[in-house]
């Protein structure tokens, strides 16, 4: 249920928080950060997975000239952090970043390759050329709410 | 007990991937969305405009810190009013001949020149996020007269064109977000005509379609009036002018008037 909450929470907040910070028409991606951070704190990756593709097919409906790519970019995204969080050991703010710099490549790439079947015209160094941007912004989003968890978690443990 | 786990996640990613292909099918149609499409739009519109107006209202209040509340909201109105200026001032440039023209024009080319325009104002409740669909969500829908195909624009000029409606949003595609081409004229030059579209970038791209037209950096393009978009809306600004070696096609890059990424408020003209 509060999983639900949250995702509903970043659905809503989007489209404001895109007016608020977005530049040059990029801006931090809250349903990606908010799926990075949860396989971050170990919850299972399926009830993630089927939250984080259901909230991006919703995303796709309401939002998007095509249904379908962001669902499965979000797939493709769930699989890769379940994938490297269990090969590797991420803790510490430096590595969330790398996930979610990892997480964003794999996002954006699926969501292009969609959205370039359905007839979208952008073209490949288009996206790369914004990519340095979400990287930037999700990472700032990811670290943020990585670093107020682990201190949440220290007080806790020291009480 | 580890084979039994592996199986279940590849059972889930199959029904993931499923539900995903039959959503795509499902939800592909463009036009007029009703039935659970439409019910989700309006759903989401009904909480991303009291959202999008109370965030947009506590951003005015910290710039009116700053800059005054009054000056803002004179500046919004001065805004419109411009708005409707430079719509009026391109109907006016067009003279009577003209226009007696236009109306023999319009049994040849088949196209459906607005008599009279009648627009509606909309507001910008909610732009692409990743920067790769170049949509623009407004508040208005269907109850409010508008269509799927209705021209969008701006103060700046064209920005697109509607693609669904529901009852209470609309989705605009912008001028870079499909592989339709746009028909053009030169501001000035009535003979000199061509054929834009997007370049998969920022801009558009194009060519004159008359081998000896001359058209150079800095020409202001406007629509012809010819397909989906009424006459003498801005679209933007030669960049580059150069013909194709071999061929005597010029071809052109565009930088296009509007500003798809700030767009506040627009015009969907009926």
């Amino acid at each position: 249920m509060s999983m639900a909450c949250l995702y509903a929470a970043a659905f809503f907040l989007q489209p404001p928080l895109t007016a608020l910070t977005a530049y040059r028409g990029i801006g931090p991606d809250l349903v990606l950060c908010l799926t990075v951070m949860l396989v971050v704190m170990g919850k299972e990756p399926g009830p993630v997975a089927a939250a984080s593709i259901a909230t991006a097919l919703v995303q796709d409906i309401c939002y998007s000239l095509y249904a379908g790519p962001g669902g499965a970019a979000m797939l493709a995204a769930v699989a890769c952090a379940a994938l490297a969080f269990r090969l590797c050991a991420w803790e510490g703010p430096w590595l969330i970043l790398a996930l979610t710099a990892l997480e964003t490549m794999v996002y954006h790439m699926v969501l292009w390759a969609g959205c370039w079947v359905f007839g979208a015209p952008w073209s490949f160094f288009h996206m790369v050329q914004g990519m340095p941007i979400w990287i930037l912004y999700n990472g700032i989003l990811c670290a943020g709410t990585y670093m107020m968890l682990t201190r949440e978690r220290k007080e806790t443990h020291t009480k | 007990m580890r084979e039994n786990h592996g199986k279940k996640k590849i059972i889930i990613i199959c029904a993931a991937a499923a539900v995903l292909i039959a959503a795509a099918v499902f939800f592909k149609a463009a036009g007029s969305s009703y039935g659970i499409k439409g019910t989700m739009q309006n759903a989401a519109a009904m909480v991303t405009e009291p959202v999008s107006q109370a965030i947009q209202g506590i951003k005015d209040g910290f710039r009116g810190i700053f800059r005054f509340k009054q000056v803002v909201a004179e500046n919004e109105s001065l805004k419109q009013e411009i708005q409707q200026l430079r719509l009026e001032q391109s109907e006016l440039e067009m003279t009577r001949n003209e226009k007696e023209e236009l109306k023999e024009l319009q049994s040849v080319f088949h196209c459906e020149a607005l008599a009279e325009r009648r627009a509606v104002a909309a507001d910008v409740t909610a732009l692409d996020y990743t920067g790769q669909q170049g949509v623009i969500i407004i508040d208005k829908g269907s109850q409010d007269g508008v269509e799927a195909g209705s021209c969008v624009v701006s103060g700046d000029g064209v920005v697109g064109r509607i693609t669904q409606v529901s009852e209470r949003s609309a989705k605009v595609a912008s001028l870079l977000a499909e592989k339709s081409k746009v028909s053009f004229q030169v501001k000035g030059k009535k003979k000199k005509t061509g054929v834009v579209e997007s370049d998969g970038k920022d801009g558009l791209t194009g060519y004159v379609l008359e081998a000896k037209g001359t058209v150079k950096q800095g020409d202001e393009l406007v629509t012809s009036g010819i397909g989906t978009y009424p006459e003498a809306l801005k679209i933007g600004e030669v960049e580059k002018a150069e013909k194709k070696n071999g061929t005597q096609m010029l071809t052109i890059q565009v930088t296009p008037a509007v500003s798809f990424s700030s767009l506040k408020k627009v015009a969907v003209i009926l």
